[in-house]
C-alpha cells in the first residue's frame, strides 16, 4: 500500500537497483512528504541501504529515478546531508572530532579555499547539538562507537541541509545515545526539515517516526505509521518468520497500552 | 660541493617526496598499489625514450603518468568488472605491464641509453655526473619534483583528506572520488619515474610505505604524520650513505635497511605505548 503524499520532499519512481544481477530493489514507488520523520523498516538484506544510496546517487538505478525537492540529486546536494553507516569508514584515521564535523562545510566553502572561523564556530554548535563538545580536540580512535555515530551526525548538521538521510545510525549504540539522537532528530522536524532513517527496531520505530516505509526488496508499504504499521503488512515484510510474528504480537499488545514506555 | 652531499640531498629527496605521498597511499590501504605503480611505469618509460630519442625529463614524465594511470585503472576493472580479487589484479596488472618494459628495454637495447641495472637498482653513486650550475641534474628535477608535490598535497589538502577518510560521503557532496584517485596515482607515477633512476625500481615501494608507515605507528594527526614520514625518509638517507661507505654495500639498498630499523624501532615504541596504563586510561569511553 503506498500513500503518496502532496509536494514531496522525496520521490521514487519504479526504482530497481542490482548488485551483479542481484536485484536488491525492486520496483520501489514512493513518495515522502516534506518535514516529517520517516523510518526505512524491514529484514536484513531487504534493500533498506541500498534505497538510501540510490536516493544519495550512490548507487545506480538499472530502472527507475529519484527526485528530491522535484529535482535530480546532483541539482540539490547543496540541501541534502548523508549519515553513512558507521562502520564504512576506519576509525583508525588520523583525524580529530573536529576536523571530520569541518567535512560538512567542504563544499560550501570549495575544496580550494580555507576554512573560516565561523565554520569552526558552527562546528562547535553542531557537537554541541550531540552532546560531543568537549571531545571537539579527541582523536577519533579514541571514541566509543556511540559517540562515532553522533561526531558522523554533527557533520551532517554542519551541512545546514533541509533533507537528512541517516543509515542505521542507531545500530549497535546504547539506549542514552538512542533517546539523546531521537529527541535531535524531534527538534530537526520542528525546524521543517526532513529526515529519513534506516532502522532495524519495530518498536522504537512506532514510538518515534511519523510516517513509514515497509520494504523487503520490494515495497511493502508507504505512508503515516497508523496506517502502514499494521500485523498483515508487518507480516508481509518480515515474511513468516514465527519469531519475528510473535515479536510483532508482543509489539501490538504494547502499542494498546502506551504507558507501559521505555525510560 | 662533495658527492656525498649530493648524495645525501638526493637521497633526501627521494625519501621526503614519496614519503609524504606514501601516507596517503597508507592511509587508503593502498600501499601494493603504489609497489604496482612503481614497476608499471617502466614501459611508458621506455617508450618515450624510444619515441622521444632522449632522456629529457617531459616525455618520461608523460610515458610514466600514462603507464602508472593505466595500472591504476586495470586494477580497478579487473577488480569491479570481473570481480577478481584485488590482490590478484594487482598482481595481474603490474607484472605484466614490468615485463613489457623489460622485453622493450632488451629490445632496443642498442638505441636506448637505459640498462636493466639501472632500472632494477637505481644508479645514486653516480647523480654526481651530470651537472647543471653546479648542481648535478638529479637534484634540480628532485628539488621540482619535490615543490611540486608540496604544492598538490597543499592545494589538494582537502580534497585527499576527505576522499580518504570517507569517499562515499565525498561523493554525496558532489566531490569527483575519481578525480582525487587519479591524481594521487598520478604524482604516485610521476615521483616513481624520477625515484627510478637513484634507487631502481625494486626498492622504490620502501621509500614510498616504509616511512609512511612508521609515522602511521607514532601518532594520530596527519600534519604530524606527513612530516614525521619526511623525517624518517631524510634520517634513512643520511644514515644510509654513511652505513653504505661503512660496510661498502649499495647505498640505496643500506638506506632500505636504515628504513627497516627506524620502523622496527617505531614499531617497538608503539607497542610498548599501548601497554603502558596511562595510554589505556586516555581509551575508556566516556558514557556513551
Amino acid at each position: 500500500m503506498t500513500i503518496r503524499a502532496e509536494h514531496p520532499v522525496i520521490e521514487a519512481h519504479d526504482l530497481t537497483v542490482s548488485y551483479q544481477r542481484k536485484p536488491a530493489l525492486w520496483g520501489v514507488d514512493f513518495s515522502l512528504p516534506a518535514g516529517v520523520l520517516t523510518g526505512i523498516i524491514g529484514p536484513n538484506g531487504a534493500g533498506k541501504s541500498t534505497l538510501i544510496k540510490a536516493i544519495m546517487g550512490l548507487a545506480h538505478p538499472d530502472s527507475g529515478y529519484v527526485r528530491i525537492l522535484g529535482r535530480p540529486i546532483d541539482e540539490v546536494r547543496e540541501k541534502v546531508a548523508y549519515v553513512p553507516q558507521r562502520g564504512s569508514v576506519d576509525w583508525d584515521f588520523p583525524a580529530s572530532v573536529l576536523d571530520v564535523v569541518l567535512m560538512g562545510r567542504y563544499r560550501k566553502r570549495g575544496l580550494l579555499r580555507k576554512l573560516h572561523a565561523a565554520d569552526k564556530e558552527l562546528a562547535f554548535h553542531c557537537l554541541e547539538k550531540v552532546g560531543m563538545q568537549d571531545f571537539i580536540k579527541r582523536q577519533i580512535s579514541q571514541l566509543s562507537g556511540g559517540q562515532q555515530q553522533r561526531v558522523f551526525i554533527a557533520r551532517a548538521l554542519a551541512q545546514q541541509a533541509e533533507v537528512y538521510l541517516m543509515d542505521e545510525p542507531f545500530a549497535g549504540i546504547d539506549a542514552t545515545t538512542e533517546q539523546t539522537i531521537f529527541e535531535l532528530l524531534g527538534e530537526m522536524r520542528k525546524e521543517g526539515k526532513s529526515i529519513v532513517v534506516v532502522h532495524h527496531d519495530l518498536q522504537s520505530a512506532y514510538k518515534y517516526f511519523d510516517w513509514i516505509i515497509l520494504l523487503n526488496t520490494q515495497l511493502i508499504g508507504s505512508g503515516p505509521k497508523s496506517d502502514i504499521f499494521i500485523p498483515e503488512f508487518l507480516r508481509k515484510t518480515y515474511g513468516g518468520k514465527l519469531n519475528m510474528l510473535t515479536s510483532v504480537g508482543e509489539l501490538m499488545a504494547e502499542l494498546e497500552a502506551p504507558l507501559r514506555e521505555k525510560n | 660541493m662533495s658527492d656525498a652531499f649530493w648524495i645525501i640531498l638526493t637521497g633526501s629527496l627521494v625519501a621526503m617526496t614519496s614519503g609524504l605521498l606514501g601516507c596517503y597511499l597508507v592511509l587508503r590501504k593502498m600501499s601494493m598499489v603504489g609497489d604496482a605503480i612503481s614497476h608499471a611505469v617502466l614501459p611508458g618509460i621506455a617508450v618515450a625514450f624510444l619515441l622521444s630519442g632522449s632522456r629529457s625529463s617531459v616525455p618520461m614524465l608523460i610515458g610514466a603518468a600514462a603507464f602508472g594511470m593505466l595500472c591504476t585503472w586495470m586494477i580497478e576493472v579487473f577488480t569491479k568488472k570481473a570481480r577478481v580479487q584485488e590482490d590478484a589484479s594487482i598482481g595481474i596488472s603490474f607484472t605484466w605491464l614490468f615485463a613489457i618494459g623489460v622485453i622493450l628495454i632488451t629490445f632496443f637495447a642498442d638505441q636506448v641509453d637505459l640498462d636493466q641495472e639501472c632500472v632494477l637498482y637505481g644508479e645514486i653513486a653516480f647523480i654526481g655526473f651530470e651537472t647543471w650550475l653546479g648542481v648535478p641534474v638529479a637534484v634540480w628535477t628532485l628539488g621540482g619534483l619535490f615543490l611540486a608535490i608540496i604544492a598538490f598535497l597543499y592545494f589538494g589538502y582537502k580534497g585527499l583528506y576527505i576522499t580518504t577518510f570517507d569517499p562515499e560521503y565525498a561523493a554525496t557532496l558532489g566531490i569527483s572520488v575519481a578525480t582525487w584517485h587519479y591524481l594521487l596515482m598520478g604524482a604516485v607515477s610521476v615521483t616513481t619515474v624520477f625515484t627510478f633512476e637513484s634507487v631502481g625500481a625494486i626498492l622504490v615501494v620502501a621509500f614510498l610505505i616504509v616511512p609512511a608507515a612508521t609515522a602511521y605507528l607514532l601518532t594520530r594527526k596527519l600534519q604530524q604524520m606527513l612530516l614525521l614520514a619526511a623525517a624518517t625518509g631524510v634520517i634513512a638517507a643520511v644514515a644510509g650513505y654513511y652505513l653504505a661507505v661503512w660496510i661498502n654495500a649499495s647505498i640505496s639498498g643500506s638506506m632500505v635497511v636504515v628504513l627497516g630499523v627506524l620502523f622496527a624501532m617505531a614499531f617497538v615504541a608503539h607497542i610498548a605505548r599501548k601497554a603502558s596504563p596511562q595510554k589505556q586510561k586516555n581509551l575508556l569511553p566516556d558514557n556513551g
